[in-house]
């Protein structure tokens, strides 16, 4: 076993005080928002696409 | 379940939203996968895989950031394995997510309640931080002597037990890997599927804990293919036997009677000195008792005999009393009435010149009874004249009664005479005329002591007395 590459795994705890950033830096981004924006610019896209001619055979 | 784009109310079954059209095929999709990882989750925290369940509900959070119900869990799961603000964090932002009716609340009051348990959880967190610090550049041991006080303050630390565990495998000392096995196998416990709790122990699997079987490494064998049909035990497929009634055994009888005689023993052992001792006690207690009161009634019988003497004392008392007051002279006998009655028939036998008889009367008289002067001095008065002629009449009678002459003619009786002369005497003391015939009669009945005794007596203290010559004479005949 590599003992440095072991304890360089190991990370500082987050103490009390550090709470409040982590909560702050939390990433909150879910599936659910990328649906979202992904609706919102799907959407988008038709709005701004030109309605192209369709020639009848 | 709230739409995505209007964050209307939309029932689970709708495929769009009433309010804005939305298609909701998706979106219950995403939040019917973050379930089943909540789902996943919660299942691997029932049987402590901590790590695989953080994992799930990451992954459930990661669809849907609204799922309390998996952010809350992942908070719990981050305070078991000691990750306090981690937990905190959790809950703080599923509080913000979800304001009402969320347990989150609760955890985080749990939490905050305890202050001096709160100041503990952050102490170990920057102790372990220094310590991880420490062992990162080289200080080893002083890492090694704080992650023991961080363990030791919060033993489900699990990061803290695992820097420990690896701190002591790198000294390479064996005591300190047993101490390292013993961490992991502590933390093991907590979450039982910890990478890097199990990647450690089985660096450590040379070291054997006390307790502890070896671990047999045994090459894994390919199971044999069964070439034939499987071996029937001969008796497997026999004929059914009626049923037979079983013979009456007699081994629960002995079992039964030895059962009695070990119960008995154990009484014997056991029980009955415990009855000796209470009989004992209760004899004790009882001859106590009856000693107290053989003691009571003892002091009562010598009480009640005090009283009795007291009241026969007093009786006795009383008797005297009466007996002065009823006037009985207890020497004669005589009672007052009957001393005055005596006297004044004395008296009057005495002024009837019947000497003799008032003498006799007088005699009756108790002269202390008498209790005024004049009274004694009419009993002197009497006495002095009637007791000489009484004396000199019963002399006279006593000598016819020695003679046989007189009222006893013919009749010679010394015994009668001499009961008349003592009675001359008893009227007379002086009557040497009563002693000398009393001699004579004791001489006649050969007494001659006793007729000595008189001749001598008128010899000796009647000297001038006209006996004296005869008593002598008397005396010459007895040989004196």
């Amino acid at each position: 076993m590599d003992f440095e590459a072991e304890l360089a795994k190991f990370q500082p705890s987050l103490d009390i005080e550090q709470a409040e950033d982590a909560i702050y830096g939390n990433n909150t981004t879910d599936v659910t928002d990328l649906l979202q924006s992904i609706l919102s610019g799907a959407k988008e896209t038709n709005k701004n696409s030109p309605v192209e001619w369709v020639e009848e055979s | 379940m709230n739409c995505p784009r209007c964050n209307a109310k939309v029932t689970f079954v709708k495929d769009r939203c009433d309010n804005c059209g939305q298609s909701m095929v998706q979106y219950r999709r995403i939040i019917s996968t973050s379930n089943i990882y909540y789902n996943k989750g919660l299942e691997q925290a029932k049987v402590r895989d901590l790590s695989g369940s953080i994992r799930s509900l990451r992954q459930s959070l990661e669809f849907n950031k609204l799922n309390t119900n998996a952010r809350n869990l992942l908070g719990l799961i981050y305070f078991e394995v000691g990750e306090i603000v981690s937990a905190l964090s959790e809950w703080v932002i599923s509080k913000h997510f979800q304001a009402e009716n969320n347990d989150a609340d609760m955890y985080i009051r749990s939490v905050q309640s305890n202050p001096n348990k709160l100041e503990m959880y952050n102490q170990t967190i920057r102790k372990y931080n220094s310590a991880l610090y420490s062992a990162q550049h080289g200080d080893g041991d002083m890492a090694i002597i704080q992650l023991k006080k961080v363990v030791g303050l919060n033993p489900k630390f699990v990061r803290a037990s695992q820097l420990l565990a690896l701190l002591y495998m790198m000294t390479g000392k064996r005591d300190n890997k047993v101490r390292a096995k013993r961490l992991l196998m502590n933390v093991s416990k907590i979450d039982v599927t910890n990478t890097t709790t199990i990647a450690y122990l089985r660096e450590l699997s040379d070291i054997q804990l006390k307790g502890e079987t070896p671990h047999k490494v045994s090459e894994a064998k390919e199971p044999e293919v069964r070439k034939t049909l499987p071996r029937v035990e001969a008796d497997a497929y026999k004929t059914i036997t009626p049923y037979k009634e079983e013979k009456p055994s007699i081994m629960p009888f002995i079992n039964i009677i030895v059962g009695v005689v070990i119960g008995l023993a154990l009484m014997g052992f056991l029980g009955i000195p415990q009855i000796k001792a209470n009989i004992k006690n209760q004899e004790n207690t009882e001859f106590k008792k009856y000693s107290e009161q053989k003691a009571a009634n003892d002091s009562d019988v010598s009480t009640l005999r005090n009283e009795n003497q007291k009241l026969t004392e007093e009786l006795e008392k009383l008797k005297k009393e009466n007996e002065e007051l009823s006037g009985v002279d207890s020497e004669s006998g005589t009672t007052l009435q009957e001393s005055y009655e005596n006297l004044l028939a004395a008296m009057q036998y005495s002024m009837n010149n019947d000497k003799v008889t008032a003498a006799k009367r007088l005699v009756k008289v108790s002269e202390d009874a008498l209790s005024s002067d004049k009274a004694k001095q009419i009993y002197q008065q009497i006495k002095e004249d009637t007791f000489e002629a009484a004396s000199d009449s019963y002399f006279v009678d006593g000598r016819d009664a020695y003679n046989g002459e007189g009222k006893y003619v013919g009749q010679k009786d010394y015994d009668k005479a001499i009961k008349l002369l003592e009675k001359a005497l008893q009227y007379n003391e002086d009557n040497t005329d009563a002693m000398y015939f009393l001699g004579r009669c004791y001489q006649q009945k050969s007494d001659t002591e006793k007729a000595k005794e008189y001749y001598n007596k008128i010899i000796n203290d009647y000297a001038s007395s006209s006996r004296v010559g005869e008593a002598r004479s008397r005396l010459r005949e007895l040989g004196e």
